[in-house]
């Protein structure tokens, strides 16, 4: 998990600033759908870029692409979640 | 526990050129497999079909006489993998690298293994190619895995390391299947006990320098 955590912080760091872009024109809802999708695919692309190689430090551990970009969905849908909930509570 | 891989005639294919030919092989625990081969003659592909990073066109895997399909290779931790390039994160320190591959006192095998010590507040990035290398195989071969591929080990280290990884490789032998590639062909077959080369997408199986010029993959001179 230690490992993965890593994969998660570097494609999200991507992910958040191209997510950043939309956040400054002030859709709210658009920057949460796009961090949970275009955001994430964004985000594998740098990886590829730049650590393409780290790829085997992770299949050794288990991990193969698919695995790795399915965790990070799932837990960026979890996180967006309650932002989303409180969205629809207070609007 | 002893285990069996068998590789079993992989072809593929790129624009209607065959690289491999219905090539097959087989490593059991206790056996240093060599692959020898020119630029360029498919050994590289063979390891990237066994990782599911390039498909085959046709290919059999068998762990212990039991089908298996490439794509459960890595989930189920059958093979570990030395990539020929660096694979470690650069700007992290070795002591922070450790933890990501081995929990509690599983950490101690690569912290108190031989030459590690003076690594260990080293960033991967300033480590030399030999420690490096040493550090990755150190890394790699403990894992749990029954098998291990080692693409280029020896390749541009410092000769203290090379003896270092050699004698690490014997040691680990009896617990593993261990499949190799180098062009440093006598420190492989130095250790290894069974041995092929690669010629037109085939695999021949040679056990000397004579027959790797047989082969021409070395000079006859």
């Amino acid at each position: 998990m230690k490992a993965f955590t890593r994969y998660y912080l570097i494609v999200n760091t991507i992910n958040i600033m191209f997510c950043l872009l939309t956040a400054i024109m002030g859709n709210i809802l658009w920057t949460l759908f796009l961090f949970c999708s275009v955001g994430i695919v964004i985000g594998i692309i740098g990886f590829n870029y730049y650590y393409k190689n780290e790829y085997y430090f992770y299949y050794n551990l288990g991990y193969t692409r698919g695995k790795l970009a399915r965790m990070v969905f799932i837990f960026n849908i979890i996180l967006t979640l309650p932002f989303l909930l409180l969205i629809l509570i207070f609007s | 526990m002893l285990h069996s891989l068998n590789i079993i005639e992989i072809v593929k294919t790129f624009k209607g050129r065959s690289v491999l030919d219905y090539v097959s092989f087989e490593c059991k625990t206790g056996e240093i497999l060599g692959i020898f081969g020119s630029n360029g003659s498919g050994k590289s592909t063979i390891l990237k079909i066994l990782l599911g990073e390039v498909k085959a066109n046709s290919l059999f895997v068998k762990l212990n006489n039991t089908s298996l399909s490439a794509k459960d290779i890595i989930p189920k931790k059958i093979i570990a993998y030395l990539p020929q390039y660096t694979f470690l994160p650069k700007g992290m320190k070795v002591k922070n690298i450790i933890p990501l591959y081995y929990k509690g006192n599983e950490q101690d095998k690569i912290f108190y293994a031989k030459g590690v010590h003076q690594m260990t507040n080293l960033r991967a990035s300033e480590l030399s190619m030999g420690q490096l290398r040493y550090l990755e195989i150190l890394l790699v071969c403990n894992l749990p895995h029954p098998f291990i591929i080692l693409d280029e080990p020896f390749s541009m280290i410092e000769p203290l390391y090379k003896e270092y990884i050699k004698e690490f490789l014997f040691s680990i032998k009896n617990n593993k299947g261990i499949i190799l590639t180098d062009h440093y062909y006598y420190y492989v077959l130095d250790i290894s006990n069974k041995n092929v080369v690669l010629k037109n997408g085939r695999t021949y199986p040679i056990s000397n320098k004579n027959e790797l010029q047989h082969f021409g993959y070395l000079p006859n001179n």
